[in-house]
């Protein structure tokens, strides 16, 4: 009796391990939904059906910076696209605790629990390297709106980014300097230990080679690091450096460039998009003097809705928008978009239009998506001066 | 019905695995925070063996990578361990963790692990394989509890010195947990990696490290099912709350963190502790016929024990012990009295293992003094002891004790009981009755289930007896076991102690009740200053007007109080 009960046990686990050791090769059917196709087209477009849009967002932990101005952004987008009428949104906000895992587990949650049309976000292109692989095998498009690393719209076909590649915004800042500032020698510090700035490393590198400037110093650090004398001792020896190029999160911009204005070190000083924040500029407060930042947005442009933007955010949140605000609004409005091109707002047909969306007039400028799922757009290069970012006019 | 949930589901296997290669080390009392490096380690070699295609058609290419990843991360371990396992708690603790981030540091500057920037892989690991891994890690884990290295573990744990003075193999015990916690490591990154598809540096970092050793207090690491309450507790809390509604940002881990520490404050032994206490506590049961026929038979009587020449003992300038001799016949009690200080204990110390000898020479048991391996081996050989102030397994309840004291005289039944061998069982019976032989022996047996802490002292002297009996000892080694117990029980014990020398075993007794040693000695020996000053017949030497004075102090007639 004994002896069958147990042979009974495990006959079951063998069987149970033989199955789990399997991997099946999921087709997942893309099934379309009639109610989510509506009546019109453009601006006359009419859908029944409440259209979920899931947002995927680190609203708490490392990128709570990001995130909290995405969020704000794409609900005011969404309130004022449900004011306009005609489609009705629905916005499911995910915080993904800017860890990987749950950036995952809140994807599984939006595509497959609140089946939502399409993804907005996640946060960091580290969270979307992992997560926009399961968009695209679900069949769920999805629009980064951060996620500059290289190679994010190689994911897959359903995968587009509204954001500025980082490469693009410093292979703008990087020459426009060179222009008005006449820069011939710089020195390069970078984060070593993050995916981001390692990536956009390998974008100034070529840059700086292009333009024919050439790197005197060039110096690594990691993400966690606060004391970054080695690395501008470096730079404060030689007396030659035009300009410090800087590839950070801004956990350690703040302290380096603090750190390098009180060695004396008065060369300018050029990032990219994780520069473009008035967060950052307020807490660096004197020493942002001279920041020079390639970026997407500029409080200073005089883009298609943007005044009205910035006056609508500060009333609302109290508080001034930054770009990661202003590119999440504007994805709220790209997908407003392809879904009223075709007044259909299943899946297959955002994911057709979205990449068809061309030269669309935003607040971010001219913005276009091509089928890749990369964004064009013209970057835009700004100084800080007087506590203020101001168009560095090349 | 559990649609859209798998990751959620997968992720408390994944936190359970992680948690299980904490929940080793700690059940063995080892603070090792290693297990990020490990995992990374057996993560990035593995994807160099995990090949790009289903094995045959359908099997997943991770049963490649698993044992790669086992293999890999208790290597680490093997290697990390020899010089860093010397250390004890927080210095363990903080040398693993350098190893960690040491780690992190090399995988984020390789050439071949793509830095930063990390390696995109296929999603192998699927929600049944990463269940099945736990399953099988729950199986070993239950099966480990009641066997010979499960009490090793827990004795390691509780009281080193006195798991050593049992018997059992500390060093290796130790290595043992540590290597197993490293293929723990190994197998949890490479299902990690491989369920999420893609491998940086910087996911094995301090925070995996953490999350890893929360789930695993949390949930408890004195039952085998912990890791499996905690990783489940720990995410199913926020789930909770989103469900119910508390979805502002910062509610959720203050909750969090308000549970975590109401279960730390209050629930000592975690979660399964809880579980375990809903469960109605069964007294156990003692077993008819305690009867063990097949124990080696003691060395005739009169046959050397030990034999000593010239022991010394110095710390620095300050000698402890120095020339003693001793010859130990088997069927003997001596006696070794003196006063505080007099280096009585060093100079057992020195006999049963725990401290080798600065000077002299000769072997108990056949085990030569000095020898390297520590205290198991002089256990091994038949020595078995009490200490001065009773060093009991808080943990373990009375029966346990006594059955880790079975540790020298029985077969490793772990191996055998994964596979349900009736010879394990039968074992596991045998030791069992040995123990309750020996609880009956001091008259224990109605306490068996209790803690020892709920013993009265005289009782936890007597436990500890029993626990030093249970190994079937030649010789006997009782550091001051009356120490604390009123004349009734004192008493018992002298006539304890002269029963077990008819039963053959040699005892050797250091003890300040000159009373209960001249009735129970058969020889007596006087240290005073590290030195001895008398030896002999009991009731000559406690006349010797010597020892008066160095010990026994004279009244003002100048007759010897006692005699």
């Amino acid at each position: 009796m004994r002896f069958k009960r147990i042979s009974g046990a495990a006959m079951a686990a063998a069987l149970l391990a033989a199955s789990a050791a399997c991997v099946s090769e999921g087709t997942e059917s893309t099934s379309s939904d009639d109610s989510l196709v509506g009546t019109g087209t453009g601006a006359d477009c009419e859908i029944d059906e409440t259209v979920k849009v899931g947002a995927v967002l680190s609203l708490t932990e490392a990128a709570a910076f990001a995130g909290g101005y995405q969020q704000e952004g794409i609900q005011l987008a969404f309130e004022e696209l449900n004011a306009a009428g005609g489609i009705t949104y629905e916005l499911i906000v995910e915080d993904d605790k800017t860890s990987v895992e749950d950036s995952v587990i809140a994807f599984e949650k939006v595509i497959n629990r609140d089946k939502v049309s399409v993804i907005v976000g996640p946060t960091l292109s580290n969270m979307a390297f992992t997560t926009f692989p399961d968009a695209e095998s679900a069949g769920v498009p999805a629009l980064g709106i951060s996620t500059t690393a290289e190679g994010i719209p190689d994911l897959g076909d359903y995968i587009f980014r509204n954001s500025l590649p980082e490469e693009v915004a410093l292979a703008a800042s990087i020459p426009a300097a060179k222009e008005t500032l006449g820069i011939e020698k710089v020195a390069v510090l970078y984060d070593s230990a993050d995916e981001f700035t390692a990536s956009a490393y390998n974008t100034i590198t070529d840059v700086l080679t292009d333009e024919g400037i050439e790197v005197v110093v060039e110096e690594s650090f990691e993400t966690t690091d606060t004391d970054f004398a080695a690395q501008l001792t470096k730079v404060k020896e030689r007396d030659d450096v035009d300009a410090v190029i800087l590839s950070a999160l801004p956990g350690a911009t703040v302290p380096l460039v603090t750190q390098a204005r009180s060695l004396d070190i008065t060369a300018p000083i050029i990032g990219g998009n994780a520069f473009n924040s008035p967060v950052l500029v307020g807490l660096l407060a004197d020493a942002a003097e001279g920041l020079i930042v390639g970026g997407a947005w500029s409080a200073a442009s005089d883009t298609t809705g943007n005044a009205e933007f910035i006056t609508n955010y500060t009333e609302k949140y109290d508080r001034a928008p930054d770009q990661f605000a202003a590119q999440a609004y504007t994805a709220a409005y790209m997908i407003d978009q392809a879904i009223r091109a075709d007044c259909d707002a299943n899946r297959e047909a955002i994911k057709d239009n979205l990449g068809q969306i061309l030269e669309y007039d935003s607040i971010l400028g001219t913005i276009s998506l091509d089928e890749s799922g990369e964004v064009s757009q013209e970057p835009v290069v700004q100084i800080v001066e007087n506590g203020q970012f101001k168009l560095l006019e090349g | 019905m559990l649609a859209g949930y798998d990751t959620l589901i997968t992720t408390i296997a994944l936190g359970a695995i992680l948690a299980y290669s904490f929940h080793v080390v700690l059940m063995a009392g080892q603070l090792s925070l290693g297990q990020a490096g490990f995992a990374s380690l057996a993560a990035y070699t593995s994807t160099l063996f995990v090949p790009d295609q289903p094995l045959f058609g359908s099997l997943s290419p991770v049963l490649i990578g698993l044992p790669v990843g086992a293999a890999v991360g208790a290597a680490a371990a093997l290697l990390l361990g020899l010089p860093v396992l010397r250390l004890r708690g927080v210095f363990l603790a903080i040398a693993t963790l350098a190893f960690g981030e040491m780690v992190r540091v090399f995988m984020t500057n390789a050439e071949w692990t793509n830095g930063a920037l990390g390696l995109r892989l296929e999603k192998w690991a699927t929600i049944d394989l990463v269940w099945l891994i736990l399953a099988v890690l729950t199986y070993l884990f239950w099966r480990l509890g009641p066997s010979r290295t499960g009490r090793a573990f827990a004795a390691v744990r509780e009281d080193e010195l006195a798991a050593g003075s049992m018997g059992v193999d500390v060093v290796r015990t130790r290595m043992t947990s540590f290597m197993a916690s490293g293929a723990i490591a190994g197998v949890y990154g490479v299902l990690f990696t491989y369920f999420f598809g893609r491998i940086t540096p910087g996911a094995f970092d301090f925070s995996m490290t953490v999350d890893g050793l929360v789930t695993a207090v949390l949930g408890g690491y004195l039952i085998f099912f912990g890791p499996l309450l905690g990783a489940g507790f720990l995410t199913a809390v926020p789930e909770l709350q989103e469900a119910l509604g508390f979805d502002a940002g910062w509610i959720h881990p203050l909750l969090t963190g308000v549970l975590l520490l109401a279960v730390v404050l209050y629930l000592p032994g975690g979660l399964s502790s809880l579980a375990a206490r809903l469960r109605p506590r069964r007294t156990p049961t003692p077993p008819q016929d305690t009867a063990v026929d097949d124990l080696r038979p003691l060395p005739e009587p009169g046959s050397t024990v030990a034999r000593v020449r010239g022991l010394g003992k110095s710390y620095g300038a300050v000698q402890a012990v120095r020339d003693v001799d001793i010859d130990l016949a088997s069927g003997e009690v001596l006696g070794v009295i003196g006063p505080n200080g007099a280096g009585k204990t060093t100079l057992i110390n020195m006999l049963t293992g725990l401290e080798p000898p600065t000077a002299g020479e000769g072997d108990v048991l056949g085990v030569a003094l000095g020898s390297r391996g520590g205290a198991h081996r002089y256990a091994q050989a038949g020595v078995s002891r009490t200490f001065q102030h009773s060093k009991l397994f808080g943990r373990l309840t009375v029966l346990d004790n006594v059955l880790v004291g079975t540790h020298v005289v029985s077969r490793g039944t772990y191996g055998r009981r994964l596979v349900w061998l009736p010879s394990a069982r039968r074992d596991e019976r045998r030791a069992t009755r040995l123990a309750w032989a020996q609880l009956r022996r001091v008259g224990l047996a109605d306490k068996a289930g209790l803690r020892p802490a709920t013993l009265s002292y005289g009782d936890q002297r007597r436990l500890e007896i029993a626990r030093a009996l249970a190994a079937h000892p030649t010789l006997l080694v009782l550091d001051e076991p009356a120490a604390g117990m009123n004349h009734v029980e004192a008493a018992e014990l002298a006539e304890l102690i002269r029963s077990l020398a008819e039963d053959g075993i040699t005892v050797l007794l250091i003890e300040h009740n000159v009373k209960m040693v001249v009735d129970t000695c058969t020889r007596l020996v006087v240290m005073n200053f590290g030195e001895v000053i008398a030896e002999g017949e009991p009731r000559e030497v406690i006349s010797d007007p010597a020892v008066i004075e160095a010990y026994l102090g004279a009244d003002e007639t100048g007759e010897p109080e006692y005699a």
